[in-house]
């Protein structure tokens, strides 16, 4: 089959740009740059032999150079013009973003190994027609056919997989590194439209990080007399400083190493300090105000509530500062929607619109999920998931089950669906008895229980003997007969009872444990008959009956604390085997591979 | 009527209702034939997709094993670097001198370590010429005691993981003193913040 198109989509920005596709599978992938990143700066500079540079080495080299050109995006669409001196000659703001965008054209089709032709490309919803012409023209230059133009908040709705289909108001905030942009979109009649945006073209999370540089070097003036303003140090405090910042996103407080820093009078001065997100929301309150008024100017021009939006976006990496986020929340009375990378998510809503261009997406197959686990009951009622929520459908599972008890003639296969640890707190969806076990100890007969779900959701469930090859089966139509809520309601009861039923999840496995270690002491007690020491019998004898009347007690603390004691002394009794080679032998000592593998079918006779 | 006329008849119309049931199953066939060629289409399209995404995930999978030092050989950088300018530094004390040799010692096992997992440093020196692929010019020096585009100040060398730049080495350049800025306005338009 050949290769299908492939329509990239392009978030071309001020300080950085992002590229990504549509993946065979249907997720949409954010290429990274040659280095191996996410985002390549929107930098283009022209060393004096002509040679262009791109992204990340662009930026690096910039101060050197005077033929470098950033930001050329607040330019787009107007008549000014860049002069290039190593190549003599003038450059249009189009013919520069030409050369960002084909740079990210050339290592998309490196990284995808086949041509791309086709791109979808996002403006901000403010831009003119001067601007969007001027933006497709760039791309047509780069040698993409620009498919289609589309506003950068209607790309992070795409991405956030809002639909046409629902009338919704959606308010966007946009805080990148150098400007900010806030817009109002009404989902409806089959379109997104904007119908009111407002912002500021230099504010950014960039604003943020000089206002910590200030601070870091006013406490190294105020603690060592010492006024530090080389670019050295300057470069080194804009590293501390952003990093703080992002740190200050996670935790309350962070600290500031900067050892070694400058010289001083008595040797090399070095400068620790901690800065609180309090002290950080203080640094940058007026930051944080310069915020707020575009928020009520949008609104305003919309002529909309904030009572009456639907749904807050945000996107551009400083949104991720809890300061801004309760900043939104206050304002709009919405808790925001994060789930989407702030960085990539323009680029991905663009994929997404390439996507659906390219026809790709009316194809997929829906297919279904198993709303709920599926399982069964094992020993000391504990539910074994076979195939786990949320898995593809159709599909096959298969896991190897044992006996618990000696000389047990059958095995119950009792079904469950549901997420909860213990089984009867799930879903009975049926049972069936296996028998004809041959005669054997715990744990060695092999029985294998295979569930499948055909495509119309329905389970069969098989268990089979291996030995004697024995089958016996259960089919059940009604696995997905319930109704979204109690799927709901369900999923809601595990995430509530998880704790409680951890616990008792463990309790079961400890006596499970203890039940284990009994029966195969007793075991090899009654084998070894009068050839163990007498010493040893007795001490034996005393540590089950111990171990009996924790479990009979529900002491689970005691239960723990013997087990670990009696699981230490086998280690050391094995050792001391492996040490003395053919020792005295100390039967009682359960051998390794038979305290694994503690999955044991339930047994109810 | 002759019952050889009537044979006759019966004849046709069990014909006729033969042809009919013929022309009614081939036009089943016909609609059962598309369909088949459309789920085979389906399937045969699933199947590529199911390839295609397994073959991108091993290249995924790979990828992220080979580079997967790397965020945390980030976090070590700016210690390293400081370590790495402190002992570079010549005492006149003898005893800080020894110190300085052992300290020298321990940062070489550090980095052999590093070095180890797929870590490379790349020793800058005054007098290298700038290149933009491994270098960060965070300063302009306006000179005419060597050529333009030299670096005349290193803060910390250049880290590779493997075939990859990590963190270029942040060096101060020498400009031709022609170009230096006489006056504010001609200060090339560039913020500082953009050159993190």
């Amino acid at each position: 089959m050949a290769k299908k198109e492939i329509i990239i989509g392009i978030d071309l920005g001020t300080t950085n740009s992002v590229v990504s596709y549509r993946q065979a599978d249907g997720q949409i992938k954010v290429i990274p740059t040659p280095e191996g990143k996410p985002t390549t700066p929107s930098v283009v500079a022209f060393k004096p032999d002509g040679e262009q540079v791109n992204g990340e080495a662009a930026k690096r080299q910039a101060v050197t150079n005077p033929d470098t050109v950033m930001s050329v995006k607040r330019h787009i669409g107007t008549n000014k013009k860049f002069k290039i001196n190593a190549l003599k000659k003038e450059f249009t703001p189009e013919e520069i973003s030409a050369r960002i965008l084909g740079y990210m054209k050339d290592y998309a089709e490196k990284n995808l190994g086949q041509a791309i032709k086709k791109a979808v490309i996002t403006v901000p919803a403010y831009f003119n027609d001067a601007q969007r012409q001027a933006t497709k023209v760039a791309g047509e230059i780069a040698g993409l056919e620009v498919v289609r133009i589309i506003n950068e908040p209607t790309a992070a709705a795409l991405a956030y997989g809002l639909d046409k289909e629902h009338d919704e108001k959606i308010l966007v905030f946009d805080l990148g590194g150098g400007t900010f942009d806030v817009s109002i979109l009404e989902i409806g009649d089959g379109t997104f439209e904007v119908i009111a945006t407002a912002g500021d073209n230099h504010l950014g999370g960039d604003d943020w990080d000089a206002e910590i540089v200030e601070w870091i070097k006013q406490e190294i003036e105020r603690e060592h007399g010492l006024k530090l303003n080389d670019k050295m140090a300057m470069q080194r405090f804009r590293e501390a400083a952003e990093k703080a910042k992002i740190d200050l996103s996670q935790m309350l407080e962070t600290t500031i190493s900067l050892p070694f820093i400058g010289m001083g009078a008595s040797g090399p001065i070095s400068y620790e300090g901690k800065l609180t997100r309090a002290k950080f929301l203080d640094l940058t309150k007026h930051l944080l105000a310069r915020v707020e008024e575009p928020i009520r100017r949008a609104l305003a021009d919309a002529k909309v509530k904030s009572s009456d939006l639907n749904q807050v976006i945000l996107i551009g990496g400083s949104t991720r500062m809890p300061a801004v986020q309760d900043l939104v929340k206050k304002m709009t009375g919405k808790a925001p929607n994060l789930s989407v990378n702030p960085d990539e998510a323009v680029s991905i809503g663009a994929a997404i619109q390439g996507a659906v261009i390219a026809g790709d997406v009316k194809d997929v197959v829906l297919l279904d999920v198993t709303p709920l686990t599926l399982g069964i009951e094992t020993m000391g009622e504990v539910m074994t998931p076979l195939i786990t929520r949320n898995t593809t459908i159709p599909t096959t599972k298969s896991q190897i089950f044992s006996t618990a008890a000696d000389n047990q003639p059958s095995v119950d296969i009792v079904v469950y669906q549901g997420e909860r640890p213990m089984a009867r707190d799930n879903k009975l969806l049926g049972h069936f008895r296996l028998d004809g076990i041959k005669p054997a100890r715990r744990g060695q007969p092999r029985i294998e229980v295979t569930f499948d779900i055909d495509v119309n959701g329905i389970v069969k469930v098989t268990a089979k003997d291996l030995d004697t090859q024995k089958e016996q089966h259960i089919t059940i139509t009604n696995s997905s007969g319930l109704s979204k809520e109690e799927i709901d309601r369900m999923v809601k009861d595990a995430e509530e009872h998880k704790e409680a039923d951890e616990l008792r999840k463990k309790n079961v496995e400890l006596k499970n444990r203890a039940e284990q270690y009994i029966n195969e002491i007793e075991h090899s007690l009654s084998e070894a008959g009068d050839k163990v020491d007498a010493n040893q019998k007795e001490a034996s004898e005393k540590l089950v009956t111990e171990l009996k009347e924790a479990i009979e007690k529900e002491d689970y603390e005691t239960l723990e604390k013997r087990l670990s004691e009696l699981e230490q002394m086998a280690q050391m009794m094995q050792n001391m085997q492996q040490g003395q080679g053919e020792a005295t032998a100390s039967t009682e000592t359960p051998k390794d591979d038979d305290i694994i593998d503690a999955d044991f079918t339930n047994k109810k006779d | 009527m002759s019952d050889e006329k009537k044979h006759v008849e019966k004849e046709v119309t069990l014909k006729k209702r033969h042809l009919a049931k013929i022309q009614k199953l081939e036009a089943e066939i016909e609609k059962l034939k598309a369909e088949s060629a459309e789920w085979h289409n389906k399937y045969m399209r699933v199947l590529a997709d199911m390839d295609n995404a397994r073959k991108q995930n091993a290249k995924d999978q790979q990828y992220y094993i080979k580079y997967r030092a790397v965020p945390f050989i980030e976090k070590l950088l700016p210690a390293l670097d400081i370590f790495n300018h402190v002992i570079r530094e010549e005492q006149e004390d003898p005893v800080l001198n020894n110190y300085l040799t052992g300290f020298r010692f321990v940062y070489g096992q550090l980095l052999e370590a590093l070095t180890s997992e797929g870590l490379q440093e790349v020793v800058v020196k005054v007098g290298d010429k700038f290149d933009e692929n491994t270098m960060h010019a965070v300063e302009v020096k306006y000179t005419e005691e060597v050529e333009p585009n030299t670096v005349v100040g290193v803060r910390n060398n250049t880290f590779k993981f493997i075939d990859r730049l990590i963190r270029p080495a942040q060096v101060m350049v020498s400009t031709n003193i022609k170009d230096e800025p006489k006056s504010d306005d001609n200060v090339p338009e560039i913020n500082p913040a953009d050159l993190n």
